[in-house]
């Protein structure tokens, strides 16, 4: 490749930064009150959601990793890339639960929620708190990590200098604008995500000519010498089932509780516009799904006939991008980066409402709304340093702890927003123990999974499911038969008002 | 614990939930999944209960048909990975192998798209503007004017 050609390359993916910026400062503007820059500003529209969302929720793992997966595993993955109809289900669900319940008082944050429905349950907004904390670590360190790894193709720089630059931007904004600039910022990433997948998906069929003659590619004597299994072409891949339920019940149940989510439901203007948000949502992810799948499969048509070499399969995206030509390499390296941004700045947000105000409310402690601001702009340039840093002294275990991201997340609201907002049963200290449960099983999991890495346990998970399923499982069943012998928080003693958004 | 439908439904769900995960941990990872579409189908109904009444026309269409959709993908999903295990497959759909060809039409693309656009059809019937209104109304006004002045949908 030219230096021209990577300039270019650099260009557009700074490009992406430099809008990304801008955005921040322009909706600086809109941040009128410290619960707007926390997030509790009603005012988007269904597109803005819909793209903001799609964004957050594809982290850089699914525009890298998944591709990677698809070349060496097959379809496996895909499952979790294409349960987009949960997106919609969970939008069904509890939607206008969620999104009555920012009418009842101020909702800037997961922990008003919680406040609201289980009555200033100061236990359950500390776990909900520290068990939304590890989430926000693991995300944001596997970002970096991404960023990190996303020019090492192009230039021999330290990859710890190109994560502080793109981090101290998106810090940059993030502490400018909040919630407001995320949303916006957001929704433009999604919208290059997109404008991306489609290139892809466009070249894929240039190059391969259709999904049949990757079929036939991988089922050759050459694909067989490349070292790919034709089995990775049926609908479980080729690895064990068990990943197979795992990847579909993770994103199925896990989607409507997760804070990428959540929190977006609570700033659309008007709640009436959930399905439409819904259709904005699922056909944006169609189009990143479709994308990912385009990857993986041009990855393995090109190995199989002998036109490429993959070695790492993290690389596959980068490899095809690279053979597909110029055009191709503008579009997936912003793409990345788009993806890697959204998905930070969402969590930085979180981080900063997190220890700004439902930790030191969650501790009886009182901070003033003005404070709380500049509180939470220290405090997410804090975890953005802090999470450059452990990125860069930790190597491959950052990898590894992003992928535990979504399931920690998922075992830590899926009691108080799920459970909590379709059954008015759900006690405060069933969720209570239903959270403490998730922290601890959480913490259990991932001991024992590192242990693993480094050879010093042989422990293994039943049937070889995920850890992370056995955690969810535990703290919603949990929650559910501790609420049954216990009463805080429902019947009476439930919010009225609270019951009336349970039962829009 | 007064058992009332949403807490024998939830009570089951929680049945379902170590039921599914009990039959993953031995090995039986697909009739895992069926049990996930039982606990999708639960979570359906109590999201459509409005003041202790369950839109079961809502839970109809389109969660069910989507539900049923899923179950249909994993059933052919499974029945051709079997049938063309080791082997290149006697025929091919979209170019795919049967086996993925139903989980890309039958889970992803088809329920992907009902859901989407069957939402927006419901719209009315999932939250009306009148309903909506009447929330807000009610939660903005003093404790003793809670007189319900819509009933159960």
């Amino acid at each position: 490749m030219s230096e021209t050609a990577k300039y270019l390359i650099l260009a557009s993916s700074f490009l992406v930064l430099a809008i990304s910026f801008a955005i921040g400062l322009w909706a600086k503007k809109k941040v009128t009150s410290p619960e707007a820059f926390f997030g509790g500003a009603k005012i988007f529209g269904p597109l803005t959601i819909g793209l903001a969302t799609m964004a957050a929720v594809g982290s850089a793992f699914a525009v890298v990793g998944v591709p990677g997966l698809v070349y060496s595993t097959g379809n496996t993955i895909l499952l979790f890339m294409f349960a987009a109809p949960a997106f919609v289900f969970g939008y069904l669900v509890i939607g206008k639960k969620l999104r009555g319940m920012a009418e009842i008082g101020t909702v800037a944050s997961l922990g008003d929620l919680s406040d609201l429905r289980f009555n200033h349950h100061r236990g359950i907004k500390l776990i909900l708190s520290i068990m939304l904390f590890i989430g926000c670590a693991m995300y944001l360190s596997a970002q970096v990590e991404a960023c990190a790894k996303l020019f090492e193709n192009l230039f021999d720089w330290n990859r710890f200098v190109i994560s502080a630059v793109i981090f101290a931007i998106l810090i940059a904004y993030t502490v400018i604008s909040g919630e407001i600039g995320g949303i916006l910022t957001q929704a433009f990433q999604g919208f290059v995500i997109v404008l991306a997948g489609l290139i892809f998906i466009i070249s894929f069929f240039t190059v391969t000519g259709g999904f049949g003659p990757v079929l036939e590619a991988i089922s050759g004597a050459q694909g067989a010498a490349a070292g790919l299994n034709p089995d990775s072409m049926t609908a479980w891949g080729s690895l064990p089932g068990s990943y197979s339920f795992a990847w579909v019940l993770l994103p199925t149940l896990g989607i409507m509780c997760q804070p990428q989510v959540l929190t977006r439901i609570l700033m659309l203007k008007d709640p009436r516009d959930m399905p439409k948000l819904s259709i904005y949502a699922v056909l944006t992810n169609m189009v990143a799904g479709m994308m990912v799948m385009a990857v993986g499969y041009c990855a393995i048509f090109l190995v199989a006939n002998g036109t490429l070499a993959i070695e790492d399969p993290d690389q596959a995206v980068f490899k095809v991008a690279g053979h597909l030509g110029l055009v191709a390499q503008l579009f997936v390296y912003p793409a990345v980066l788009a993806a890697a941004l959204s998905t930070s700045s969402l969590f930085l947000s979180l981080a900063g409402n997190i220890v700004s105000r439902d930790l030191p409310s969650s501790l009886g402690l009182k901070i003033r709304p003005a404070r709380q601001v500049a509180t939470a702009r220290i405090a997410m340039s804090v975890m953005g340093v802090f999470a450059i840093g452990f990125a860069a002294v930790s190597g491959d275990m950052v990898a590894i702890l992003g992928t535990y991201g979504f399931g920690t997340l998922t075992a830590a609201t899926f009691p108080i927003f799920i459970i909590g907002l379709l059954w008015k049963g759900a006690s405060s200290q069933g969720v209570m123990l239903g959270m403490l449960t998730a922290l601890v099983t959480t913490l259990g999991g991932i001991t024992i999974e590192l242990l693993k890495k480094f050879d010093l346990s042989s422990f293994a998970w039943p049937g070889g499911v995920p850890w992370y399923v056995f955690v969810m499982a535990a703290s919603v069943v949990v929650t559910i038969f501790a609420s049954l012998v216990t009463s805080g928080a429902t019947g009476d003693k439930l919010d009225r008002r609270v019951e009336m958004a349970m039962d829009l | 614990m007064k058992f009332n439908v949403e807490t024998s439904l939830i009570t089951l769900s929680a049945v379902l939930w170590l039921m599914m995960v009990g039959l993953a941990g031995i090995g039986h990872w697909l009739a895992a999944l069926y049990v996930l579409l039982g606990l999708l189908l639960i979570y359906g109904v109590l999201g459509s209960s409005h003041k202790g009444h369950f839109d079961l026309r809502l839970v109809a269409f389109p969660s069910l048909v989507w539900i049923l959709m899923w179950a249909a993908a994993f059933w052919l999903a499974e029945h051709y990975a079997v049938a063309f295990a080791g082997q290149y497959p006697d025929f091919t759909i979209l170019g795919f192998h049967p086996s993925f060809a139903a989980i890309v039409v039958l889970f992803w693309v088809v329920p992907t798209l009902l859901m989407g656009f069957g939402f927006e059809m419901v719209k009315d019937r999932w939250l009306s503007q009148e309903r909506w209104e009447e929330f807000v109304r009610r939660v903005h006004e003093p404790v003793d004017g809670d007189e319900d002045k819509e009933g159960p949908a």
